[in-house]
């Protein structure tokens, strides 16, 4: 049933197959890895498992279907590749939905089970499948011509690996989303299952022209919907809510306002709109903050998600921002006049710094340029920072920071860092000590830097070796001086009590449930209003609390007496100084070498909770 | 010595020792120049492509003393290998152009890919001078080795070994499986040939040896 004329046509078919079957791998090691936190592990593990299923499949290959039609065969591969491939991203997003689903009714470890099974599964099934291709192709060939090429199956199984896994980072991911990724390959695999009946000349019976058919139309209405299934999974990511029972899980979130999805080569970025804070939050922000006091008219209750963690909310931003911004120029005791900031996207930071009219120069550099877009363009990103980014004082480049500031000539006063958790190496080498050395070199001798220190804001779960971790890399960096600081607000304010009080009225007892990542979960009995109230108002402080690091280059010493720089801050005040910058410091200990962050040898990311998942607060 | 192990240990450490020279060569890029999406799918495709291009040029006359030609694969990738990151380091201190430092590195991965390409094929071969349809195996030890090389690579060798030393590790693995060769076949291979092996191992063990001096000396170059 096949001739010579048919051998260049198996190349090609080898080739696309080979190109699906990466795009598989990486599409589902994209897909699990945007919904978990530890990418090196998540991405390691995803294609060290369908490797060895692909294996699995070759191992099937030669045990049982040896013998049989190799036509056929391929045939039903396809098909089932096609028919499981296109559901491969939407049965990961559903996993994820019950994992959140459990979560918030406080079971962990079954959550984690299905999520992880049903992710697994997905990886072992499609391995598997695309793992039976090339020895089938292979035999193929082999009874095909005597001229058996094997090696010439193979390269064109490599050719298709590459040019797989060079479309989907540079075409694939920034234009399309991974519903419809898995949509198209699985179309590809389809469209392959076809031509090789056209090929094989075998005859199909009118049923099976009807299943293919139906088949088809299916991917067509597939492509159609992927929009709104997107959405679908946005909002339930997004909205989840523990009130709702299981069934309301399938349905979707009507009323529920849109997800603004910006995908980028770097990122997706998710603008979300969430209902208003209860009370008595709304008034305690109101009494912590004076920024609606005085802009009624800014929006308050957009939050904005980079690759589903959380980056800002506009209620509450300015605590995080004017502390950072300004608790270092008091700490200098000088304003500074040429001044680089990296990262910091959405502009607020840039609008703190422009408060100061001594400040001549902001250099602004962000790898992504879709935020920047964003924080230029969108109407209510731009009313939070003021226009921040067009001001003619700012000069926005789009790079990575790592290279810009290692050929980097000119010399700042102030250096702000404000970059991503590390959950990769591309991240973990912004925290670096080479890059620190590349910081410290950038600065003037007086000038200082500040960074935004993520693990350390929660003292409860994160250990004093992540601390460290910060310190010795830092030092080994070159910088005398290190200084912790952090965005505390005060919980004994009386008025702030009296505020909490009221909204707890007469309730004097309540049950709390704390959840641990280590799967259980205790619940907690407190007696007496004060005691409620001083809960609420600690656990409400704790939450904004987040902890920045101020460098410079010699040992000096530290102004730690309070200066109104600048008029018409929102939040910090001479009291709020004081109490942000009394916090113990780390203790200076010797460096140990292997503690020490470097892009040649990385401590971060941290391998341990692997398995975490990501929840958007 | 039983000649099937050996060539499925063989096939295991070779793909073993390939991917990972590659993924130091992408970290390595990365660390010198821009842009990690682009250079870390630029890197693995250009890998798989020249796997691909090595896997095509071995015909013909390739396969008529497979020994020797697999021997001298192997000392030139554990040369290349193992002392590709100190070469880039060296580049980069050399204050060469951008242009000049991405053409060697890329260069570098390409090479190292053409002559993994051809390792396969060659396997192939020595499976088929020993047992029918052994095929399928080789490329599942093929497979099984870039498993184990992805793993490592992320979690022990770029997080506790470091790039540098990692280098001369796995081109000290690669000159020992040289060395392995010479049981398969110890008819076709001299002994010149066997004591060159040995002093690349040799070389190797030196330079893991003071390690800890070398990477103090690059670093020191590097932040210049």
């Amino acid at each position: 049933m096949l001739n010579k004329k048919s051998l260049p046509f198996i190349y090609m078919i080898t080739v696309i197959l080979s190109m699906c079957s990466i795009l598989y791998e990486l599409l589902i090691a994209q897909t699990i890895v945007s919904l978990t936190m530890n990418m090196v592990v998540i991405y390691s593990l995803t294609i060290g498992l369908y490797l060895i299923s692909m294996g699995g499949g070759a191992f099937y290959f030669y045990k049982f279907l040896n013998n049989k039609n190799h036509w056929k065969s391929l045939f039903y591969t396809e098909i089932l590749l096609a028919i499981f491939g296109c559901f491969s991203v939407v049965a990961i997003y559903t996993g994820h939905m019950f994992w959140g689903f459990f979560k918030a009714h406080f079971h962990l470890l079954p959550g984690y089970f299905i999520f992880w099974g049903i992710a697994i599964s997905i990886i072992l099934l499609i391995g598997f499948l695309t793992g039976i291709e090339v020895p089938l192709l292979l035999d193929i060939g082999k009874e095909n011509s005597q001229a058996l090429r094997a090696n010439r199956i193979l390269a064109s199984d490599y050719f298709g690996s590459l040019v797989g896994g060079v479309i989907f980072p540079l075409w694939l991911l920034p234009h399309f989303e991974l519903i419809e990724i898995a949509l198209i390959v699985g179309f590809m695999n389809f469209l392959v299952a076809c031509f090789i009946i056209f090929l094989s000349k075998e005859k199909i019976r009118v049923l099976s022209r009807l299943f293919l058919l139906g088949i088809f139309l299916f991917f067509i209405v597939s492509f159609f919907c992927a929009g709104s299934l997107q959405q679908f999974f946005l909002k339930k990511y997004y909205y989840a809510d523990a009130s709702n029972g299981f069934l309301s899980l399938f349905r979707a979130d009507k009323d529920a306002p849109a997800v603004q999805h910006y995908k980028t080569s770097y990122q997706d970025i998710d603008i979300v709109s969430v209902s208003p804070m209860p009370s008595p939050y709304r008034e305690l922000l109101r009494f912590y903050s004076r920024k609606y006091k005085w802009h009624p008219d800014w929006p308050e209750n957009i939050v904005l998600y980079m690759d589903r963690l959380f980056q800002f909310w506009a209620g509450f931003e300015e605590l995080y921002h004017e502390y950072f911004a300004h608790i270092p120029v008091i700490l200098n005791n000088k304003i500074p006049q040429d001044v680089l900031v990296l990262g910091a996207g959405d502009g607020l930071l840039i609008r703190e710094l422009l408060r100061y009219p001594q400040i001549k120069n902001i250099t602004h550099v962000d790898i992504d340029h879709k935020i920047i877009e964003l924080a230029q363009q969108h109407p209510l990103i731009k009313i939070l920072n003021q226009n921040a980014l067009r001001d003619s004082r700012v000069m926005s480049i789009v790079a990575d920071a790592y290279p810009f500031l290692r050929h980097n000539q000119k010399k700042y006063d102030a250096i702000y860092m404000d970059f991503p958790i590390p959950f990769d190496y591309s991240f973990s080498k912004l925290y670096s000590r080479e890059f620190y050395c590349f910081v410290l070199r950038s600065l003037k001798e007086d000038g200082n830097a500040v960074l935004d220190a993520p693990y350390m804001h929660d003292m409860k779960t994160v250990k004093q070796e992540d601390a460290k971790d910060y310190f010795y890399t830092l030092k080994a960096a070159g910088f005398e001086t290190i200084f912790t600081f952090s965005s505390r607000l005060e919980d004994d304010n009386p008025q702030a009590q009296d505020l909490m009080l009221k909204a707890i009225g007469t309730r004097d007892r309540l049950t709390i449930v704390e959840q641990f990542d280590n799967f259980d979960f205790q619940e907690k009995e407190i007696i007496g209003r004060e005691n409620i109230m001083r809960k609420f108002l600690s656990d409400f402080v704790n939450d904004y609390k987040e902890k920045f690091i101020f460098l410079k280059k010699q040992k000096g010493s530290i102004n730690k007496e309070y200066q109104n720089f600048v008029e018409g801050l929102f939040i910090l005040n001479k009291e709020r100084f004081y109490g942000a910058i009394g916090e113990p410091q780390i203790k200076d200990t010797p460096i140990e070498g292997f503690a020490v962050n470097s892009i040649f040898q990385p401590t971060l990311p941290r391998i341990s909770y692997w398995w975490r998942v990501k929840r958007p607060y | 010595m039983k000649k099937i192990p050996i060539l499925y240990g063989l096939t295991f450490l070779l793909s073993f020792c390939s991917i990972v020279y590659e993924l130091i060569l992408a970290q390595t890029l990365s660390a010198f120049l821009a842009n990690t999406v682009l250079r870390y799918s630029v890197t693995i495709g250009l890998y798989l492509f020249s796997l691909g291009m090595g896997s095509l040029l071995a015909e013909g006359k390739f396969f008529e003393k497979p020994g020797l030609h697999l021997i001298f694969i192997e000392i030139f990738l554990t040369l290349l290998g193992g002392f590709s990151v100190v070469f880039m380091f060296l580049l980069d201190g050399s204050r060469a152009s951008f242009f000049i430092f991405s053409l060697l590195g890329h260069l570098f991965v390409v090479v190292i890919g053409v002559l993994s390409g051809f390792e396969v094929p060659l396997l192939i071969v020595f499976i088929g001078q020993q047992r029918d349809n052994k095929e399928s195996l080789i490329l599942g030890f093929n497979y099984l080795g870039a498993f184990c090389g992805t793993i490592l690579f992320s979690f022990i060798l770029y997080p506790y070994i470091g790039l540098v030393s990692a280098g001369f590790l796995v081109g000290l693995l690669n000159a020992v499986a040289g060395i392995l060769l010479f049981f398969i076949c110890p008819q076709s291979l001299s002994r010149k040939i066997f004591y060159l092996q040995c002093f690349l191992c040799f070389i190797l063990i030196l330079c893991l040896w003071h390690s800890n001096f070398l990477n103090e000396q690059l670093l020191r170059m590097y932040l210049r």
